[in-house]
């Protein structure tokens, strides 16, 4: 899976925003932010990745346990794919 | 999970000029309360498009940064050779000499109460026709609620 195109991640304040800048409507409402991991995790899927991957890349990156590392990525996912950013290739 | 974050304008604007150069339509919640008694302050959003900087008409709502950089919304209530005078729904003092260069975006419609106003629709356009006609008395009116809500406090308390 990666991301869609369309989106960029932008710097507001102290806040990591991710805005659908194609979208017919860009609710300012909606938006989600990003946090740390987050940011890092969504840079990883600009490219075609699997959960894996970005469980492996994130034990990589930060000092955590396996079991934490793939249920953030899990929870991850399901908040991008819930909010359609995904392209999942079967 | 869902969080409120407040950005202020100069933060978002940028963001908001690439959205709709792309085409978007933006919605923001208003926040200050001089585009009452249409638009309470963060209860209601606007719809944003981009604008026709030097092509503004009177009644329309553009979304325009001041020299001090502040970001207002307002009505522009006079338009002479590309100057725009700017007047809030809850304002009589008018503030004119505002350029097409200082225009970031314009409303296409209203989301008040969580129902959607657009503005070339009737119910609209009915309301922004009352509001001019009663242009003239506005100061007045806002005397007259002003004393009834005051009243109905002493009389509630």
């Amino acid at each position: 899976m990666k991301l869609k195109d369309g989106f960029i991640k932008s710097k507001l304040g102290d806040e990591c925003v991710v805005v659908p800048v194609g979208a017919q409507t860009v609710d300012f409402r909606g938006l989600i932010t990003l946090n740390e991991t987050g940011e890092f995790l969504w840079e990883i899927l600009t490219e075609e990745k699997t959960e894996d991957e970005l469980v492996k890349a994130l034990l990589a990156e930060y000092d955590v346990d396996e079991e934490t590392a793939k249920k953030d990525v899990h929870a991850f996912l399901d908040t991008l794919s819930e909010k359609g950013f995904l392209e999942e290739n079967e | 999970m869902s969080k409120t974050v407040n950005l202020s304008m100069s933060q978002i604007t940028p963001v908001i000029t690439q959205c709709i150069e792309n085409g978007s339509e933006v919605i923001l919640t208003v926040t200050g309360n001089s585009m009452r008694p249409f638009l309470k302050d963060r209860r209601d959003q606007v719809v944003l498009v981009k604008a026709q900087p030097e092509n503004l008409k009177v009644g329309d709502v553009p979304l325009y940064c001041r020299r001090n950089g502040k970001y207002v919304l307002h009505r522009v209530v006079e338009a002479n050779n590309r100057v725009y005078t700017m007047l809030g729904d809850a304002q009589t003092d008018k503030e004119p000499g505002i350029e097409p260069d200082q225009i970031v975006a314009v409303a296409k419609a209203f989301i008040r109460k969580g129902k959607r106003y657009e503005c070339d629709g009737s119910a609209y356009k009915r309301y922004v026709a009352l509001w001019g006609f009663l242009l003239p008395i506005r100061g007045f009116w806002f005397k007259c609620y002003r004393f009834a809500a005051r009243a109905y406090r002493k009389v509630i308390h």
